[in-house]
Order: C-alpha cells, then structure tokens, then sequence
C-alpha cells in the first residue's frame, strides 16, 4: 500500500514537472487580473484558452477582437464553451491598473468569470509578445500599434492556431477548437 | 589623516561616484536619431540617452562561460518555445565551441537566450533606435560598404574586431553579423495584401501612423524588414547579438 502511495506521488510529481517543450507555461512572470489577483503565467496550465494582447484604452481592433472571441465562443455548445479560459493580456503596463482593466470589462458586457484580462510589467510583456508572436509599438503618445493574433492554446500551453481575427482560416481555428475540446 | 591623502580619498570618491566604463563597453553620448520608421505628426529625430554599448559582438567564447554557469541554456536543455531546435547549431554539443571559433561571434541563439545572457551580466538588449544610432548608418559612407556585405550570399563568419571601430568606438555592427535588439518585434512593415481590404486594414490599431520615413535608404530597410520577419525563438546562422548597459546617473 506504502508503495503504491509512492508510486502516485511520483506519477503526480511527474506530470507536474514534464512540460511539453512547446508549452507557452515555460515562461515565467506574473500577471494581475482585473480584480487584483496576481498569479504566475503558468498557472493557467490544465485548460483550453484563446489568448490574445490588447490595451484598454484601444479603440479600433481591440473592440473586433473582443467581438471576434465572442464569436468563436458562439459557436460552441454550451457544454464546449464552459471549458474554454479566455485570457487577455495589456501592453500597456504603464495605464492598465486592475480598475482600468476592470472598467474594461465592463465596457465590453464581459461578465462570464471565464474571462481575464490582465497586466504586467514591461518586461512581462515583451517576452510574452515574444512568445506568442505578437508585434507590437509603443507610439509616442501611449496607445499601441499592434498585430491582432488570437491564440488558441491547449492545456497543455502548446500553440494549436494563431488568427489574425476572423479571417479566412477562422473555420479551422474553430475546428481545431472543438477537436481540443473534445479530448480527455 | 594629513590633506594630500585627504585630497586623495575625496578625488577617488569622486571616481567611483560617476559610474565607470564597464569592461568591454564604451559609452555612446547622447543625441538624436533619424527615425527611419516614424509615426504620424512625430518628430523627424528622436532623442537618445547615454548609454553603454559592448565594443563587440557576444562570441562563442562569452557564451560558453554564460551556458556552463546556467545550463539552463545549455544547447538541448532549452525548450522550443524559448529557441527553435537549430539554436547553437554550430557547437558541437552542449560545452563544445566549434574548433578554432572562440572569438566568432555567438550566432544561431534566440531573443529569449540573447536577453537571457544580458542579464546575466548585469546589462540588457540595446533597443532599434539605440542600435540604429550606434551603428552609425546613417553616415553615407557606409551605405555602399553595408549594402555590399547584405548583397553576398551566405557570408563567411570571421573573428568579432574587423576592420576599425567607428566614430563611437564600436566594432562589426556592419558586415559581420545581424544583431538582436530588445524591441524587434515593434518593426511591423506591411504587406501589399492587407492594404486593399478595409476591414484587415483596421485590425492594426492606429494603422497607417507607421511609414518608411526615407526609404532611399535601402540598407536599413533590409535590417527593419529582417526585424519585422524574426520571432523571439527563430536562430539563423548569421543573427547574434551584443548588450548594453543604462548608466546610472
């Protein structure tokens, strides 16, 4: 009995420590969400998520990708869309606080605790940008020019698909999302 | 204690208090860079700050003491998401320098492991305008010489120190190899494709603010295009890096 306690305990430790060298939680860093709770990146692992970077002071691209996710989302059952984390990320470490981020939410009638949207340092967010391969630029007076990716990610953190809105290739996000979704 | 040695001490302490030259670095006095990419309404020169800079490019040699102390980074060790499986494809294996290339300059290595090793020592990744402006490019007399070294396929690497130091005291920013800069991912450079559709055209937020300043200027559009193409995993065979330094006032 003692050894089969062990042998789960090392079966545990295992899968907690074997993260696929494609995984996005490899990186480190800690984000803030719009109710002021802070956790490490990597505690998003175990779920389904469609990323994506934006800034709430944003007034062009931002409100279509919100839309845009709404939209994947629609598309699922309800039994599907309940698995799925959508995680937003700011550029903007500098104006983002977690009210900013909260108004935001409010703003864009998201309610569901599904969603986050989060802040990071400066640092943060550039090797999250890096890692998910999404452009972005300060301009000279605050806002961002940005790249629009929406990022599909398994539970593991391994990048599946990569739109730049609902563009044409947003039928195989979309299929892919429900392929991940259905799996164990 | 008796005033010459009194002298002494207050002089020293007045040494130490402003910051001294890091070994290895020169300083590069603050100016003005000629934006080559600006935004709408923006100045055509942005103002830099002080700042050090590594006379040289990273070579195999400063890596393979950066990977021993942190073998995180070690060729093998690190995950795809941080370098693609190409990274350090040169070395042998993960503690082995190419025979003969100890003062190469460090190539095949990703955005992730270059700020990595900045860090590690204390320094960080120069950004484009702070790499742009060292480099001195846009001096004229240099265009000719940086286009013809971009025009040569597959240039052979060589040892970092070629040629002279330019007018700040830096070496091979041109001709040796391509650098990483900490904001590479800031260049973004358009495609024809997205400009005819209005919808894709607003899926850039504030699109249209960003434009070639001059784009005679061929040579650093080629270094901005490259930029735009990179992800912070890709390594090439010609892409290292060097670090900076703030000085701290």
């Amino acid at each position: 009995m003692k050894s089969f306690g062990v042998a789960i305990l090392l079966l545990i430790s295992f899968s907690a420590q074997a993260l696929s060298p494609n995984s996005v939680y490899h990186l480190q860093g800690k984000w803030t969400n719009q109710d002021g709770k802070t956790e490490p990146f990597a505690n998003l692992k175990g779920r389904v998520r469609i990323v994506s970077m934006v800034f709430t002071q944003c007034t062009s691209a931002c409100p279509m990708l919100v839309g845009d996710v709404k939209h994947f989302l629609s598309k699922l059952s309800a039994k599907e869309a309940e698995k799925v984390g959508v995680d937003l990320f700011s550029f903007d470490h500098e104006r983002d606080t977690p009210e900013a981020l909260k108004a935001f939410t409010k703003k864009y009638k998201i309610t569901s605790a599904q969603w986050n949207i989060y802040r990071g340092d400066k640092t943060t967010v550039a090797e999250l940008a890096g890692l998910l391969g999404v452009q972005y630029k300060r301009l000279a007076g605050g806002a961002y020019v940005h790249s629009n990716n929406i990022i599909l990610l398994n539970k593991e953190g391994e990048i599946l698909k990569t739109v730049e809105g609902y563009d044409s290739s947003a039928e195989e996000f979309l299929a892919l999302l429900k392929k991940t979704l259905a799996e164990p | 204690m008796k005033l010459p040695a009194l002298i002494f001490t207050l002089l020293l302490a007045g040494k130490v208090a402003a910051e001294p030259l890091p070994a290895g670095m020169v300083e590069v006095k603050a100016g003005a860079y000629k934006l080559f990419y600006k935004e709408k309404d923006q100045k055509e020169f942005a103002p830099v700050s002080s700042f050090f800079i590594d006379k040289f490019p990273v070579t195999n040699k400063d890596y393979l003491e950066f990977v021993k102390k942190n073998p995180e980074w070690k060729k093998a060790a690190v995950p795809t998401v941080f370098a693609t499986t190409n990274y350090l494809q040169g070395w042998p294996n993960a503690e082995t320098i190419p025979a003969g290339k100890e003062s190469y300059p460090v190539v095949s290595v990703s955005w992730f492991a270059a700020r990595k090793y900045c860090e590690s020592k204390g320094k960080r990744l120069l950004t484009v305008n702070e790499w742009e402006y060292a480099s001195d490019s846009e001096n004229p007399a240099h265009a000719e010489k940086i286009l013809e070294w971009y025009g040569r396929p597959n240039s052979q690497l060589g040892a970092v120190k070629t040629g002279k130091a330019n007018k700040f005291g830096v070496y091979d920013m041109h001709g040796l190899i391509w650098e990483w800069v900490e904001d590479y991912a800031s260049v973004m450079i358009k495609g024809d494709s997205r400009s005819d559709n209005s919808r894709e055209k607003n899926l850039f937020c504030g699109s249209g603010s960003l434009g070639a300043a001059s784009t005679e200027e061929y040579a650093t559009f080629m270094r901005f295009a490259f930029r735009s193409s990179l992800k912070g995993n890709y390594v090439t065979e010609n892409l290292g890096f060097r670090c900076g330094k703030d000085i701290q006032p």
